[in-house]
């Protein structure tokens, strides 16, 4: 179950796919915060990620930092990131924190040990969990993160 | 947009294009569908149920599907419902592995005819198409060998890049010896 927007974020500290530590909170920055990113076949035109890749310059002009989160060793999220040309860094999380985000599968979901949930967190500088999204189509999803920092930064 | 036959019997208006009334049993079920006349049963269209962790680009792994009337909320639609869709990771892999061997077995059987011709007339196979076919066999041992070293999300992304560069360059063999 996703955490509901309004609360402060939990902590959020790992390896990205360089080795390099991130800890969420000491960003004081807009964060796109997405577990379990599927690119979708290289190549596919439906690939699952290619707007949040295309849109990638557009949210860091809007001042945010997009990542991705998995389980997966930084290897792994390095090789993916390379092989699918994408820019956006992947940090490599354990269950505990997984569970703290609300992105913990079922013990009986089969994805349940490889992967969290697919879920999204757009958290302010503050560390204010401002948007929260579940079963969200990521194809989709980059374009409603940027309306909703615009929208963020007008009523602020 | 998709239709499915029902066995439901219509009543269709004056111009015999749309239905009146659908009657199942003997009993009126439903009016106002709307469907050209086949005979005198009705046509729905079909409203396809995705299971909620249906991976866009994999089709394949929705496995054969039934036919079910929404009772619940439009009568006049019927629900393609696929009750046997495995996304779990094992299903992923097996998907991933016969991606490599169908796209290897569907460019091999471009050139097959001159296997076959080579059997039958004695026509040697040229050359580089021989060697270009034999490399597209060896990309599918290599791609079920980089499978077996992916993490399981990778699976879903796993596009089998040898048998796809050997694919490429089989083609290019073949439309240089036209």
């Amino acid at each position: 179950m996703n955490l509901e927007a309004g609360k402060q974020a939990p902590e959020l500290d790992g390896q990205d796919e360089q080795g390099n530590d991130v800890w969420i909170p000491a960003l004081e920055r807009w964060t796109y915060l997405w577990f379990n990113p599927v690119f979708g076949r290289y190549g596919c035109k439906e690939c699952q990620a290619s707007l949040l890749h295309e849109l990638y310059p557009e949210l860091r002009m809007a001042g945010c930092l997009p990542f991705g989160a998995t389980f997966d060793p930084p290897e792994v999220n390095a090789r993916r990131n390379e092989i699918h040309v994408w820019r956006i860094p992947i940090i490599q999380i354990d269950r505990e924190t997984a569970a703290a985000w609300g992105v913990l599968r079922a013990d009986d979901d089969p994805w349940s040990p490889h992967a969290p949930a697919s879920a999204a967190y757009l958290i302010d500088p503050t560390g204010v969990i401002m948007e929260s999204y579940s079963n969200v189509d990521h194809r989709r999803n980059a374009r409603v993160v940027l309306e909703h920092l615009e929208g963020a930064r007008v009523t602020s | 947009m998709n239709f499915v036959k029902t066995n439901n019997e219509a009543l269709w208006d004056h111009d015999n294009d749309g239905v009146v009334a659908i009657s199942r049993d003997g009993l009126e079920v439903a009016t106002g569908a709307k469907r050209k006349p086949e005979g005198n049963q009705v046509w729905y269209p079909i409203v396809r149920a995705l299971p909620e962790d249906m991976i866009a680009g994999h089709p394949q792994m929705l496995g054969p599907s039934t036919f079910e009337r929404d009772e619940t909320y439009d009568p006049d639609v019927v629900i393609e419902v696929y009750n046997e869709a495995d996304f779990s990771p094992g299903a992923f892999k097996r998907y991933a592995e016969d991606r490599a061997r169908d796209n290897a077995k569907q460019s091999l059987a471009s050139t097959d005819w001159m296997v076959i011709r080579s059997v039958e007339t004695g026509t040697p196979v040229p050359k580089k198409i021989a060697s270009a076919r034999a490399e597209l066999r060896k990309a599918v041992d290599k791609d079920l060998e980089t499978i077996q070293g992916l993490s399981p999300v990778e699976y879903i992304e796993y596009s089998s890049t040898h048998v796809m560069d050997a694919k490429m360059y089989l083609e290019k063999v073949v439309t240089e010896s036209k």
